[in-house]
């Protein structure tokens, strides 16, 4: 495969290596001119390159898809999310047992009381764990079904990580009625739901950003292409010159240096 | 058929490709590059992905060069999706067809 940068790092090579050929010529011609006596009259010949503008015409010969893992892609926007949907959960009302009135339900975070942050880690960490640890046949279900996903292996696995949470911490809260776990399956839905739209945007995304370009820049690649389907580069190049110089040190002694011209 | 790529990514990488070959040429003796890159100019032909006419056909980032952190600045805006592969330019309509020249100067 041939990059942009395989062809603009070519051509600045060749400036580079016609400017040393071009000198070594000149050294030599130089000893030529010094050598005979006639020419010795004459100024040596020294070709200079200053500035140089290169153009080439190139044709994309095709887009390359680099190496992308869109199951990671799609985790780490997961992942991202995790937090924002353990707030949800803990967001929903509950009553502190089965048989209290409806009047007596208040969002489960309050139940937590001040352990609240330190069971939002415990969820969320659960949640990234299985999302991590399952990310290979988590991400094609999800982004093929979100609903099923969402109200199935989501909302089971949200139902045990609060479980858990309640249990480390000791809150009786009563989280086993229909109406709690509905409203479960309705935030873990909506979670699913959107973050696959969202995990999706992420994959095209990075599907778009990990990309190179393969040129043709052959005679017999390119000879016969249409102009509209050419691409170019130009460059203009400047070459910094130097040049050796003798000078004396602190203590007197000649020393060679190269100094920008 | 090529991948289709938001205009911007293809501005994007071939800034890219510039800075590495910048990055990965050596240093003068006293510090200095012995050979700069003043100025680049990169046309690339495309076709819209979506096969829509594409008015004006030349995408312009950079009437004269302007440096390299502009340019990305203003690439930021070109989310139209493009083909660019030879077999997709060359067959797509000519109403389709355009250029994304950019002009860079470092």
């Amino acid at each position: 495969m041939v990059r942009i940068s395989d062809i603009i790092g070519a051509l600045m090579r060749g400036i580079t290596t016609a400017r040393i050929q071009s000198d070594i010529h000149s050294a030599a011609a130089a000893q030529a001119y010094l050598n005979d006596e006639q020419l010795r009259q004459y100024p040596v010949p020294r070709t200079e390159i200053r500035q140089a503008d290169v153009s080439l015409k190139v044709s994309i010969l095709d887009t390359v898809q680099k190496n992308l893992d869109t199951n990671d892609v799609a985790l780490q926007s997961l992942l991202a999310s995790v937090p924002g949907y353990v707030s949800s959960i803990l967001a929903l009302q509950a009553k502190p047992t089965q048989g209290s009135p409806d009047t007596e339900l208040k969002p489960l975070s309050t139940y937590f009381g001040e352990n609240l942050d330190e069971a939002v880690n415990t969820v969320a960490t659960q949640l990234e764990n299985y999302l991590t640890a399952n990310i290979v046949t988590v991400w094609p279900e999800l982004s093929a079904n979100p609903s099923k996903f969402g109200g199935g292996a989501w909302k089971t696995q949200t139902d045990n990580a609060l479980a858990a949470a309640k249990t480390q911490y000791q809150v009786t809260a009563y989280t086993s009625g229909s109406e709690f776990s509905k409203a479960v399956a309705a935030v873990s839905k909506d979670w699913a739901e959107s973050e696959a739209a969202a995990g999706q945007l992420a994959v095209d995304l990075a599907i778009t950003s990990f990309f190179d370009l393969d040129l043709a820049v052959k005679k017999d690649q390119i000879f016969s292409l249409p102009s509209h389907v050419m691409s170019e580069v130009k460059l203009t190049l400047a070459v910094e010159n130097y040049e050796w110089t003798s000078v004396k040190d602190k203590q007197g002694n000649v020393i060679n240096k190269l100094t920008h011209k | 058929m090529g991948l289709s790529i938001p205009l911007h990514r293809i501005g994007t990488h071939v800034l890219d490709q510039i800075a590495l070959v910048r990055s990965a040429f050596a240093e003068a003796p006293d510090g200095g590059p012995p050979l700069l890159l003043r100025n680049a100019e990169v046309s690339i032909a495309f076709a819209t992905a979506d096969a829509l006419p594409i008015d004006p056909a030349e995408v312009v980032v950079g009437e004269t060069p302007i440096p390299p952190e502009e340019a990305q600045r203003r690439l930021e805006t070109l989310d139209r999706k493009v083909l660019v592969a030879l077999t997709d330019v060359k067959k797509a309509p000519v109403d389709t067809r355009g250029r994304l020249i950019l002009r860079i100067v470092y």
